[in-house]
Order: C-alpha cells, then structure tokens, then sequence
C-alpha cells in the first residue's frame, strides 16, 4: 500500500508547486522560455536532416513501360532551417516526381539506370526554396524498361476431337475480326504468334453454326487487346478423301543440263468437300523442286520437294514422297 | 533374260523400275496390263461375269473394286479368277517379250511370287523397306488406314520368304541410293 501511495503524493506536490502561488508565475515564465528558445532554434538554417519522400515516375515515354517498378522512396539529406524539416517530418507530402523525359537522357541505353545525385536539382526544384538537397539515397535507381509495341495477330479457331470422320468444315471458318491488335511489352508481344479461339466442340448436327467464341488470352503485366472474343461462323459438308498423281516442276536447272526424278510424280491425297471433288484439277496443285544450287552441291543425293498453290477448298493435303533421287547429266 | 521385280506395298519397286527404264531396259508392268485387259478384253470379260455375276460389270467394263471384295472374301473364287486372268496375263507378257531386243527385260508384278510367275523369271529383284516406312508412304499417298494396309500387307507373302527367293534385293529406307543400287544389278545383269 505504502508503495502506490508514494508516486501520487510526488504528483500532487508538483502539481501544487505549478499551480499554486508564486511558482504557478514562474513556471509558465519558464515554458514560455523554453517555447521561444525553441522557435529561436528551429528558425535558424543550418539543420541537416535525412527525410524519406514517396516517389512517382512521370513522362515516361509512349513506347516504353515498367518490366519492374522502381524505388518507390528515397532519402534525401537536405539542410534547411530547422522548421523546415520539422515540417518534412512531421507531415506527409505527396510524392516526388521524376521526370522520366528529363532523367532518360542521360540514362545509360544498356543499363538503364539513374545516378541520383547527379541531378539533385531535379529533387531540390521541389522542395521548399530554403531547402538545399546535400545528397539523395539510394544514389543509383535502375529502370526496368520494356518497349511497348503493337502488332496484329491472326486468330485460329480451336476446334476439338473432329465430330465425324466423314464431316468436315466447309470451306474456311469465317471469324469476325480475324486478327486482333495486341499491345504491350516487346519481350511479352515478340512471343504471341496468333491467338486461340476457347475450344469449340462441332457437332455437325446442324449444317453451319454461329457462335460468339471467347479469345484465350496470355497472361502478362502490360498486354492489352483489342478484342477478347470473335463471332465464328462455319459451314459443314460431307467431306471424302481423294488422289491424284502430279508431276513434280524442275525449277532453277541450269541450262546446260537435263534432270530425271525418280520419280517424276507425287502421289497426292487430300480432303476436299463432296460437293467440290469435281472442281480440283491436278493443275491446282504446284510440287516443285529448286535445283539452282544443284551445281554447288554436287555429292547430293536427293532433291527436297516443295508445295504451293493449294486451293483453299482442299484441307489434309499430303504428298509422298518428299524427296527424290535424281540423275544429272549435260545436255 | 527375264528378270522378274517385286516387292511388298509401299516398298518402292515402281521408282526403282522407273531407273531401270531410263538406263534403256524394257519394263513390263504387270500390274497395269493386267488391270488393261480386265478393261479391254471382252473374252475375260465374259468368263469373269460367269465366275462371279453380271454385277461386276459397270458400264460394260469390269468394276474392280467390285470384284476385289467379291474375291478377297472368298479364296475359292479368288484362285478361279487368278485362274482366268493369269493366262491372259501370261500370254500377253510372251506377246510383248517377243518384240524386246535389249539383253534382259524387267517384269514388274506386285504378286510375283504370290502368282508363281517368279517360276518364269530368270533373275529376281526384290524391293524392301522397313515395315514402319511402307505403311507411312503407303499412307501418305492414299489416305488409307494403317489397318487396311496391315490387312493387305497380310495377303501378301512375308518379307522374309521374298528376300529368300531373291537373286538381288534393293533397299529402300530412305538412306540407301536407289540409283547406285539399280547402276550395281544392271551392271551384273549385262554382265551375265
């Protein structure tokens, strides 16, 4: 009990002492003393304080984006009048601002980074006109930058399982738009070939189909599309496989020599609509062979064969063989 | 000289032919003259419709698919209409050897050896590839399925009774040089 009671008896004694009489008058003569010793001293320049600031980076160029944000804060020694700082302290202040437009002229093209105080007028611009910015912490910010680029992509449609062996799409899916403008980070853009419908069973219960089908789009920070879905629209046909032989086309022989293939033809096969099998001509197709570098590889055995000019009615094209042996011999 | 080649489906034994013919030898395609008599020679014709039936007949000319699943489910019948078709092949073949001038003639049959018309051969030649190799050109070039051709590979004598009977076997797996292989057989066979 004696132990508790003590500390209460101190107070009331100075709290009689400040309050009471003649010492109440000189107590508050005191605190004013104090008070005025205290605006005296903050008043003064000559204080040197690190102050943490919140940062924002602006103006950064239209073609350029953050891979990762950088310092977000940064300390900076400045040397100001006391009240000044106290100011800084004690208040939060909205962020800093670095002028990307300024800084990354002088930015190291590789590296990428920023020696701050190189440009401490950029920081001392900002803050009060008594303030003098001695040093910034830390002294290198590095910049993660990615180019921003935009390119067109073609869309696919994703079908599943084919739905019958004996149907099939008539003619190309008709996709609406057919290409998308992607926009976004070079390095993330660079690996975007083409864009995939979400997967769509066919039925071929009914003889075409429209639907709005859902873009899979890639994950990454920046990416921006200017379409998330497309509008499909496919017509089915009874589909039947079908052969032809076709010559294959010597091109590039110098004139001086005679070719033979063995052999001369390719057996072709291909998937076409029933109601187009009349309609393809051996003519459609082009199996070719370039033979302008036959003189330069001599010890050749083979001639690699090549396709073009497929009509767009005919899907599943194969061709055997995809090589020939052949016998070279001045004319 | 009669020097007979042959070879399971998708080997390769047309290319192979194809080289023989440009060094200037004569090829009989079998399998071609056959189909071609099946089309023009009206006595086979006949005989065919009385084996099988009139319904093989298509606009007055032998329906082949028709007739393959007719005799290909039934071996009875299949041997009585090699019965017919060969002889008529055969003597066709004398036909045309007769008009040949060249040191040796190749005949080039599919069923060489199926038919016992290797028996009339004085060299064999066959064309091999690794099985694997075959059905893939064989697919790639018809469209048919890996269990038709497996089916018909069946019908078919095994490879390996083929390259017993052979006097010179070709290899075509794609890494061997048809051509060099062709120049080494003509080579011997001039030679002989």
């Amino acid at each position: 009990m004696m132990t508790t009671k003590e500390p209460e008896n101190k107070w009331t004694q100075l709290k009689t002492f400040v309050t009471e009489g003649s010492n109440r008058v000189k107590f508050y003569f005191i605190l004013i003393s104090v008070f005025l010793w205290f605006l005296s001293k903050l008043s003064k320049d000559g204080y040197t304080a690190v102050v943490e600031f919140p940062v924002k980076y602006v103006n950064i160029s239209a073609d350029k984006s953050f891979g990762r944000i950088p310092n977000d804060k940064i300390k900076v020694s400045i040397n100001s009048p006391g009240f000044t700082i106290l100011k800084y302290k004690l208040r939060s202040f909205s962020s800093l601002k670095i002028d990307l437009s300024k800084v990354e002229k002088k930015l190291d093209p590789r590296n990428s980074y920023w020696l701050t105080n190189s440009d401490l007028s950029l920081i001392d611009n900002q803050l009060d006109p008594e303030v003098e910015v001695r040093s910034i912490s830390p002294d290198t910010v590095y910049f993660d930058f990615n180019k921003l680029v935009k390119k067109k992509v073609a869309v696919r449609l994703k079908l599943k399982e084919a739905f019958s062996k004996d149907l099939g799409i008539y003619g190309k899916p008709i996709l609406k738009p057919d290409s998308v403008l992607v926009s976004g980070p070079e390095s993330l853009i660079s690996k975007i070939k083409f864009l995939e419908t979400e997967p769509i069973e066919l039925k071929g219960d009914k003889p075409s189909l429209k639907k709005q089908l859902d873009l899979v789009l890639p994950n990454g920070k920046g990416l921006s599309f200017s379409v998330e879905e497309v509008d499909v629209s496919l017509e089915f046909s009874k589909m039947t496989e079908a052969s032809m032989s076709i010559p294959i086309e010597i091109v590039g022989l110098p004139e001086k020599y005679k070719l033979k293939l063995f052999p001369e033809n390719v057996k072709l096969t291909y998937k076409v609509a029933i109601r187009d099998y009349e309609k393809v001509r051996a003519s459609d197709f082009r199996i070719y062979t370039d033979c302008s570098d036959i003189e330069s590889n001599s010890d050749k055995r083979y001639l690699t064969l090549k396709s073009s000019n497929y009509p767009d009615f005919i899907e599943s094209i194969h061709f055997d063989p995809k090589r020939v042996e052949f016998i070279l011999s001045a004319k | 000289m009669i020097v007979g080649i042959t070879g399971g489906i998708g080997a390769g034994k047309s290319t192979a032919s194809e080289i023989f013919a440009f060094l200037g030898v004569p090829i009989y395609e079998a399998d071609f003259h056959s189909k071609n008599l099946l089309d023009t020679d009206k006595e086979l014709q006949s005989s065919l419709m009385e084996l099988l039936g009139t319904d093989i007949s298509k606009n007055g000319l032998i329906d082949r698919a028709k007739m393959a699943s007719i005799i290909f489910s039934n071996n009875d019948l299949l041997e009585k209409a090699n019965a017919l078709i060969h002889p008529k092949v055969a003597n066709h073949f004398k036909e045309w050897l007769s008009l040949q001038d060249f040191p040796y003639i190749i005949k080039e049959a599919a069923i060489l050896f199926e038919s016992g018309s290797y028996k009339n051969c004085d060299q064999v030649i066959v064309v091999t590839a690794p099985k694997d190799l075959r059905i893939t050109r064989v697919m790639a070039r018809s469209g048919i399925s890996r269990e038709e051709i497996l089916a018909r590979m069946d019908k078919q004598w095994p490879e390996e009774k083929k390259l017993e009977l052979a006097n010179f076997i070709i290899q075509n797996d794609g890494n061997a040089s048809l051509i060099k292989q062709v120049l080494k057989i003509h080579k011997s066979l001039l030679n002989n």
